[in-house]
């Protein structure tokens, strides 16, 4: 039976495991361990990946994978990149540089972003409002990077299931060309 | 009401923002601006972002008027005071509205702003562009907006295409291209360009998945309750 994966990632906090939990039809399994990292409030935090998944019509999966956030597990973002439909890329804007943040994962699924689908969704501006999303524009561009981008509030089904949107929208288009 | 669209692709198409107006007034001026655009010279639509003219009350004209005169600013809006005392100022109409007023003025108006190179020209439907970045989110405003904007981050695309592809109404296609071309966020890509760059991007790695089919694309929107769109099979 056919699989097919999309990815979520981003900084440790930023709504991974939530975002995933939103849609998934099961709930999400996670690898969490006790956070020892002072600098971010939560108690917990995954240091090997989530999991959710949704069973389409025939029986084919889709999964849905957070990646591990922090970048010294970067070799298994490789891993988990190969053969996926595409990337949700998290930014908590309460961090000290989101934009430095963003940067990480740009670099590091920098092949997946091109060839395949990317999203970019910003969580926590209600709160902290800079930098706007124009800044995250013009950052990507920077970057030559191009790809939508949204506020996000992870908890919200809804808002999850538009960024999922927006990925089949660029993979509906590729496969078209 | 739809904008009417016999005239919207030979006509330029200019914004237009209500400042200090009551909202019986607003919604007065907006069906004037309806009634009229089958005579108008140009397209009158509201958009409060980057607003070719500023429409305002009397006491907001004042101000913008002292302002104007400390700082004046080539590529500011234009001004059309709604006053309840007419003949006091250039370019101003007076309550009770008339037609004939309002339009003898947003022809002036129209004209001295096309005239004055800042306005967009209707942009050729078959011409070639691509996005140079997400717009800002004053451009975006609406998820069909949104959603036009999604369409165009994969490829280099033109005008007709987008229309066709998103199901909007070809106005409001129109009117945010040429939003997105005024605020220079499209990029000209020669007539060939398109397939060329398609055909020469770079060979899709053995580590990424073969584009997915439209099959499963329609099976995974429709077990996330989204529309299934149709776009050409």
């Amino acid at each position: 039976m056919s699989e097919h994966k999309i990815l979520f990632t981003g900084t440790m906090g930023a709504g991974k495991t939530t975002a995933i939990g939103a849609v998934s039809e099961v709930p999400p399994v996670s690898t969490d361990v006790r956070n020892t990292d002072m600098a971010v409030d939560k108690a917990t935090t995954t240091v090997g990946l989530d999991y959710g998944e949704l069973t389409l019509e025939g029986g084919e999966v889709l999964r849905l994978y957070g990646t591990p956030g922090q970048k010294r597990f970067d070799f298994m973002w490789k891993i988990l990149a190969r053969g996926a439909l595409g990337v949700v890329i998290l930014v908590d804007n309460s961090r000290a540089d989101p934009l430095a943040d963003l940067d990480v994962y740009l670099a590091g699924f920098k092949r997946l972003i091109a060839e395949a689908a990317c999203v970019v969704a910003v969580g926590r501006m209600e709160q902290y409002p800079d930098p706007d999303l124009d800044q995250y524009a013009a950052h990507m561009q920077s970057r030559g990077v191009l790809c939508p981008l949204l506020p996000i509030d992870v908890r919200d089904r809804a808002q999850v299931t538009q960024l999922l949107d927006m990925l089949l929208l660029q993979l509906e288009i590729k496969a078209e060309a | 009401m739809p904008l009417a669209q016999t005239a919207s692709a030979s006509r330029p198409t200019l914004g237009f923002t209500l400042e200090g107006l009551t909202g019986r007034e607003e919604t007065l001026f907006k069906a004037f601006i309806r009634l009229l655009d089958h005579r108008t010279l140009q397209q009158w639509v509201y958009r409060p972002s980057r607003p070719d003219l500023r429409v305002v009350a009397d006491s907001v004209a004042s101000d913008t008027v002292r302002i104007d005169a400390i700082a004046p600013d080539a590529n500011c809006p234009l001004l059309l005071t709604i006053s309840s005392a007419p003949g006091q100022r250039q370019h101003c109409v007076s309550l009770p509205l008339r037609a004939d007023e309002l339009e003898a003025e947003l022809n002036s108006l129209g004209q001295l702003r096309v005239g004055a190179g800042s306005v967009a020209r209707p942009l050729p439907p078959q011409a070639s562009f691509r996005l140079l970045r997400w717009p800002p989110a004053e451009l975006l405003g609406t998820p069909e907006r949104v959603h036009f904007a999604t369409l165009m981050v994969s490829k280099p695309f033109t005008l007709a295409w987008v229309q066709e592809r998103s199901g909007l109404a070809p106005a409001a296609c129109a009117q945010f291209f040429a939003e997105l071309h005024d605020a220079a966020l499209l990029a000209a890509v020669p007539s060939t360009a398109p397939e060329a760059a398609a055909a020469s991007a770079e060979a899709p790695s053995a580590t990424v998945a073969p584009p997915a089919s439209a099959g499963l694309i329609a099976r995974i929107r429709s077990r996330l309750g989204l529309l299934v769109r149709s776009g050409p099979q």
